[in-house]
């Protein structure tokens, strides 16, 4: 009998523990839920603009050879305008997945404002970055033609057209807007 | 009043019933009654309970109920214990039958009429009673009506559980009776002593006594957790770890509730109902802090009444199986603190009163006792 009362209050204090446990789970879920609202765009699941930044200073830093990319897209202003903001979230939320389902597993996405996404493409030289790029805007293109909404794309190469994380960005978004003011819907790098 | 208790352990109940009538004869301190309440354990014939006591009591002064276990005085009886009555002022006994759980309205008018009596309600064991008195619940409680009481327990004949009353030339198989003290002081107690302890559950889904969703998960599995490690997957060795259904208001200990079964990646079944929605916590006591309740409540009563002229008890069958070898200390215990006779039972289930006294409960693993003199 006493041996019975002995097991039954050590699995009840197994009951106290799975609570324990139970907690410590809570905690690392909010931790990281926490952690991916303070590093990702909520409504595309990229990063943000400063969790991005962030990780392409610790490529820089090792001097690991990308590709920087400033992708935006075409016409969108006026899908918003007469289709409505959740259209355009839609659209967003499309872009984001064609690029992610484009590029590799190591290479970073960002959503750094409206409809401005930034890449970094590891271990890619310029033609590659074309190559895969095309692909990425014949996609966007071809997706949301209905929209007449394509993607304008400039990319640069680290180390060759930059030395830091911020000049590398202003050459990538001036490649960009030559691509705009040359017809849009174009790669550029 | 004059109260006197009286056992056989006669085999034949025709001979265990004239062995007490012969002692109460006997007694040099009681020369007459005015009634007998019969606790008869449920291996006797049930159909010759009625005959037999009508017979050699040559009246219809008497209720009898069957129990597995019975208390006479300081000891626990498995046979014929009766307990006979003589009021020497205006004390009274009235008492009161249904056949179902069906006339609400009709019972709480007699309990209505009756609201300065003790009223012991001996009931058959059904899961009935539980709704049954909820049901009387809804009538609003404006007066003070006290209501205690417990299920009779028994053995299982065939398929039929025998655990009934017996009054009026009645078998009441499903049913109950009340036995109303009248011009009476009285005080109850109820004793617990259970330590709520562990996490809260949260109870999600529930049918009557089974519980089917906790924490969002097959309830099953705090039975199956909580026999881990043990020899066998007796559910009776959950008895020493009753839940308690905590009150929806402050969180205090509002039932506790004994596990009856459970039936893996299904339900855990109690003895009496869980409310969906409603919270609870194991818990977890020794003998010593099962007594030490006990001590509490009987002082409280005794203090009250100073003198007491009989003593009433119902006592958890599972609260028993708990107490182990100290099952008979209980009664004793009654006994001494009261300097008194002690009658009652082991209960499949216990009737009493919230806190306040203000609705009717139906509990398990509790000991309800009861002290009363005659006004």
């Amino acid at each position: 009998m006493q041996n019975i009362k002995i097991q039954l209050l050590l699995n009840i204090l197994d009951e106290i523990t799975s609570r324990f446990d139970e907690l410590f789970e809570l905690k690392e879920k909010l931790l990281r839920e926490t952690n991916y609202k303070a590093t990702h765009d909520l409504l595309t699941g990229l990063y943000n603009r400063e969790a991005f930044e962030k990780e392409v200073k610790e490529w820089i830093d090792i001097n690991q050879q990308f590709c920087l990319v400033f992708l935006d897209l075409d016409n969108f202003k006026e899908v918003n305008d007469t289709f409505g903001h959740d259209k355009g979230d839609e659209i967003l939320v499309k872009t984001a997945k064609i690029m992610r389902n484009n590029l590799k597993g190591m290479d970073l996405i960002g959503r750094i404002g409206g409809d401005e996404f930034v890449m970094a493409i590891k271990d890619c030289d310029r033609s590659c970055a074309t190559h895969i790029l095309n692909i990425i805007e014949d996609k966007i293109k071809n997706k949301f033609k209905h929209f007449e909404v394509s993607a304008s794309i400039g990319g640069v190469v680290f180390p060759d057209e930059g030395e830091s994380y911020k000049e590398l960005l202003k050459a990538a978004d001036k490649k960009m807007y030559q691509v705009k003011e040359n017809g849009k819907g174009r790669v550029l790098i | 009043m004059i109260a006197r208790i009286y056992n056989s352990k006669h085999t034949i109940l025709k001979f265990a019933i004239e062995d007490v009538f012969k002692q109460f004869h006997n007694d040099f301190f009681i020369d007459d009654y005015d009634f007998v309440i019969f606790g008869i354990n449920s291996d006797y014939p049930y159909k010759d309970v009625n005959n037999s006591i009508k017979k050699i009591l040559g009246n219809n002064n008497f209720v009898a109920f069957n129990a597995i276990d019975l208390f006479c005085n300081a000891d626990t009886v498995k046979g014929v214990v009766a307990l006979f009555i003589k009021f020497e002022k205006n004390g009274k006994i009235e008492t009161y039958y249904q056949e179902n759980f069906d006339e609400v309205d009709e019972c709480f008018d007699y309990l209505l009429k009756n609201k300065d009596s003790l009223n012991i309600m001996l009931s058959t064991p059904s899961d009935d009673v539980p709704s049954f008195l909820d049901k009387l619940n809804k009538k609003v409680i404006t007066e003070d009506i006290f209501l205690i009481g417990g299920l009779s327990s028994g053995y299982l004949d065939k398929d039929e559980l025998v655990a009934y009353q017996y009054i009026d030339d009645k078998v009441i198989k499903d049913g109950f009776m009340i036995i109303s003290f009248k011009n009476v002081e009285f005080e109850k107690g109820i004793s617990l002593g259970y330590k709520p302890i562990g996490p809260i559950y949260e109870i999600n889904l529930t049918k009557n006594n089974k519980v089917y969703v906790t924490e969002y998960q097959d309830a099953s599995l705090i039975a199956k957790r909580l026999l881990n490690g043990m020899k066998d997957e007796n559910i009776q060795n959950l008895w020493f770890s009753p839940v308690v259904i905590l009150d929806d208001e402050d969180g205090e200990v509002d039932v506790v509730r004994t596990f009856k079964s459970f039936k893996e990646g299904e339900y855990t079944e109690f003895f009496g109902p869980v409310p969906s929605n409603s919270k609870m916590k194991l818990s977890f006591a020794t003998e010593e802090m099962l007594l030490e309740s006990d001590k509490i409540q009987a002082k409280k009563i005794k203090d009250k009444l100073n003198e007491i002229e009989v003593g009433l008890n119902f006592s958890c069958i599972a609260r028993q199986y708990a107490l182990g070898d100290r099952q008979k200390y209980e009664s004793k215990l009654y006994s001494e603190t009261f300097n008194a006779p002690i009658f009652g039972f082991f209960t499949f289930g216990e009737i009493g009163m919230n806190k306040d006294f203000t609705t009717f409960k139906f509990y398990n693993q509790t000991s309800l006792i009861a002290g009363l003199k005659e006004k």
